[in-house]
């Protein structure tokens, strides 16, 4: 915890633009990850069944392992979706941020295994850069500043205090 | 604690502290904007499709009543093709079986499909009480089907009734036989339908129903004479996806169509009829002892034992019209379904033996071109036994084009006259599919060999009937054994059977002959 408030940046040191773009970057991801988890919400027939089946990576045989058991496929359909609508609304309002994005991330990285880019060779690819765009909002924390989480922080101190 | 965050909540703070949130209530509308768009885009093609996604029924209504009494049944030729249609009237081998489900735990999903379909069927009330074949180890394998096989329910028969029968003409004799299926090599297939409907048993004989066209009219003769149920083994007739087809053109959503291209593409041996050998290169089972060849080979020029030629008799054209007879029935069939066209008026065909060169007649590279003058309109069937690309049955209209194989797919053209307004508009985006059936497409289940492949992709294995997935030759097989109870039409009857056998016909005599033939309604003859 002390390395955490060692590596805690004061309000001073973001300047207004990089505060500015990271929270937009926040957003932006969050958006993208609350859209697609209400579509699939809303789409009666989405299942992560298709998508773990078609799973070529190293990992595959786990994943291929999850579509053909109904619990687990079960299991995985909740965390996705949930999982994607949560981080979604954590990461645009600011709540909880530091969790949503660390699991945003981790979910990016399980669609990356599974689907890994393998028809070329550019191992970049959109989730790759998805990922790393949460891995900065989990270190670079703006809800601090900027969100719910300031509210949440000032008011338990408040109540501390 | 920091120094500057002080105790009170300030204006200031809630403002930091809720900037993003309205962010939110952007985001609902953006996204019930999207959701309502793509609602009313569905609902407006939809209203102007007419159309559902709702399974259409396969069999015929009238014929769909409980299996009444008990069909006796007798097979003549029990080799690759008889105890497929045994598998589709309710009978499988035990082994055969027992290996399946071990298959299926060890995770193939080729053969859970295959099992989930066949346990879908219902018991059709049959018993098989005869087998007829030249070669011992397919007589043995029918009787063990017949006698001890497994039914739908997954449990073991006994029926102590099967008799095998040394030729045909003994097997139709027999009074204990109500109904025959004819599965033997095409070239056996006009005399013995012509024996077995004037013995008075009902037919369900296999494609190509003849090799000329002389014994096609006496087919239909005999059959018309005779009064018997008689089915053609074209088993599509029984795809939803045929009569959605069907249902899209008779719609007239695709315009006037004015090309239809039909193809086959292989590239295995097994798909080029070469299979006297197994997988490790050995030659298959048989020899003079166990296969009465002189039988096999009946009418046909005596030649010696050669089991290149019992196993791939498809390639040569004393045994069969090749690929018309093999592959573009189906197709004809398909398509003629949709269509309703009868018979070309003429036909040119056309190709050559550019890869296979073991010795054969069928052609490994064809096409063949059927003018349909006056309803203006051109198929184009188009085939290699060298290359495996799926390149599908595709309809050509004014409005949009069809693509028909495992699925159905609408695909408005661009130039549209029907849809300008909607494209326009921007319901209705060219080039985009249009319509699906079923909806997301085909599940093609993992599948174990390049021929089945084949044969999945062009929806002649499994289709859904009311809800469920059923092998597609099990529909076809009941729907005879319903008109055999209680009257009707099977969906394959003499006169559907004697358009498709005109056309394939013509496809082959037009190859063989080197000119384009015609076909005259008046004198009903190929000239």
């Amino acid at each position: 915890m002390s390395t955490n408030q060692e590596l805690e940046l004061p309000d001073k040191n973001y300047t207004f633009l990089q505060l500015a773009f990271l929270v937009i970057l926040r957003m932006f991801v969050g958006y993208h990850f609350l859209y697609e988890g209400l579509t699939k919400f809303f789409n009666n027939n989405w299942s992560a069944e298709g998508f773990l089946l078609q799973s070529e990576g190293f990992l595959s045989e786990f994943f291929h392992f999850i579509a053909e058991s109904p619990d687990l496929l079960n299991i995985a359909n909740y965390l996705n979706i949930y999982g994607q609508i949560l981080i979604g609304i954590g990461l645009i309002i600011g709540f909880g941020t530091r969790v949503a994005s660390w699991s945003g991330a981790l979910l990016l990285l399980l669609y990356y295994i599974a689907n890994p880019p393998s028809e070329n060779f550019v191992f970049i690819d959109r989730n790759m850069i998805e990922l790393n765009a949460m891995l900065i909002l989990s270190v670079f924390n703006t809800s601090k500043y900027i969100g719910v989480d300031f509210l949440v922080k000032k008011m338990r101190s408040r109540n501390n205090g | 604690m920091d120094d500057k965050n002080s105790k009170k909540i300030s204006r200031r703070d809630l403002l930091k502290g809720l900037a993003t949130t309205p962010v939110l209530g952007y985001f609902a509308y953006d996204f019930w904007k999207k959701k309502n768009l793509a609602k009313i885009k569905k609902a407006a093609i939809n209203k102007e499709l007419g159309l559902n996604f709702e399974s259409p029924l396969v069999l015929p209504k009238t014929t769909m009543k409980e299996s009444g009494e008990l069909i006796r049944i007798g097979i003549i030729g029990c080799g690759t093709r008889g105890p497929q249609l045994l598998k589709a009237a309710g009978l499988v081998n035990p082994a055969w079986y027992k290996n399946q489900l071990k298959s299926i735990a060890e995770g193939n999903k080729w053969a859970k499909s295959g099992l989930e379909a066949f346990h879908n069927q219902p018991d059709l009330n049959i018993v098989v009480t005869g087998i007829c074949d030249v070669f011992d180890n397919n007589a043995e394998n029918g009787i063990e089907i017949a006698s001890r096989g497994i039914n739908t329910a997954g449990n073991a028969i006994n029926n102590s009734e099967i008799k095998r029968y040394r030729t045909y003409h003994e097997l139709l004799a027999a009074k204990d036989i109500d109904a025959v299926i004819i599965a033997t090599p095409d070239f056996h297939h006009a005399q013995m339908t012509i024996d077995a409907v004037k013995a008075g048993k009902h037919v369900y004989c296999e494609k190509a129903m003849t090799l000329t066209e002389n014994e096609i009219y006496k087919v239909v003769d005999a059959v018309k004479k005779s009064g018997v149920v008689f089915q053609l083994g074209n088993q599509n007739s029984k795809s939803a996806v045929i009569k959605k087809a069907k249902e899209i053109i008779d719609k007239d959503l695709l315009g006037k169509v004015t090309l239809i291209e039909t193809t086959t593409n292989r590239n295995s041996k097994n798909g080029a009829w070469i299979r006297h050998l197994d997988g490790n290169g050995n030659p298959k089972p048989g020899s003079l002892n166990t296969i009465d060849w002189k039988q096999w080979l009946g009418n046909t020029k005596e030649i010696p034992f050669s089991l290149e030629v019992f196993y791939g008799w498809a390639r040569w054209f004393a045994y069969d019209t090749g690929l018309s007879g093999q592959l573009f029935s189906h197709e004809v069939d398909a398509i003629n379904q949709v269509m309703g066209f009868g018979i070309p008026k003429t036909v040119t065909s056309s190709g050559g033996i550019y890869f296979h060169k073991e010795g054969r007649d069928m052609p490994d590279t064809f096409t063949s071109v059927l003018e349909f003058a006056e309803k203006e309109f051109t198929m184009i069937y188009s085939a290699s036994l060298a290359n495996s690309k799926n390149r599908g049955r595709v309809f050509m209209g004014h409005d949009a084009t069809m693509e028909v194989g495992a699925d159905v797919n609408v695909i408005p053209n661009g130039d549209s006259t029907r849809y300008a307004n909607k494209i326009k508009s921007g319901l209705i985006t060219p080039d985009k599919s249009l319509y699906k059936y079923p909806s997301g497409g085909a599940q093609i289940d993992g599948i174990t060999s390049a021929s089945q492949k084949y044969y999945a992709e062009r929806g002649l294995i499994n289709t859904i009937s009311e809800g469920k997935k059923l092998d597609v030759t099990h529909l076809h097989v009941k729907d005879w054994l319903d008109v055999i109870r209680n009257g009707g039409k099977t969906g394959c009857g003499i006169e559907k059977a004697f358009q498709n056998t005109v056309s394939v016909i013509m496809v082959h005599k037009s190859y063989v002959e080197k000119r384009t033939v015609e076909w005259n309604p008046e004198k009903q003859r190929i000239i």
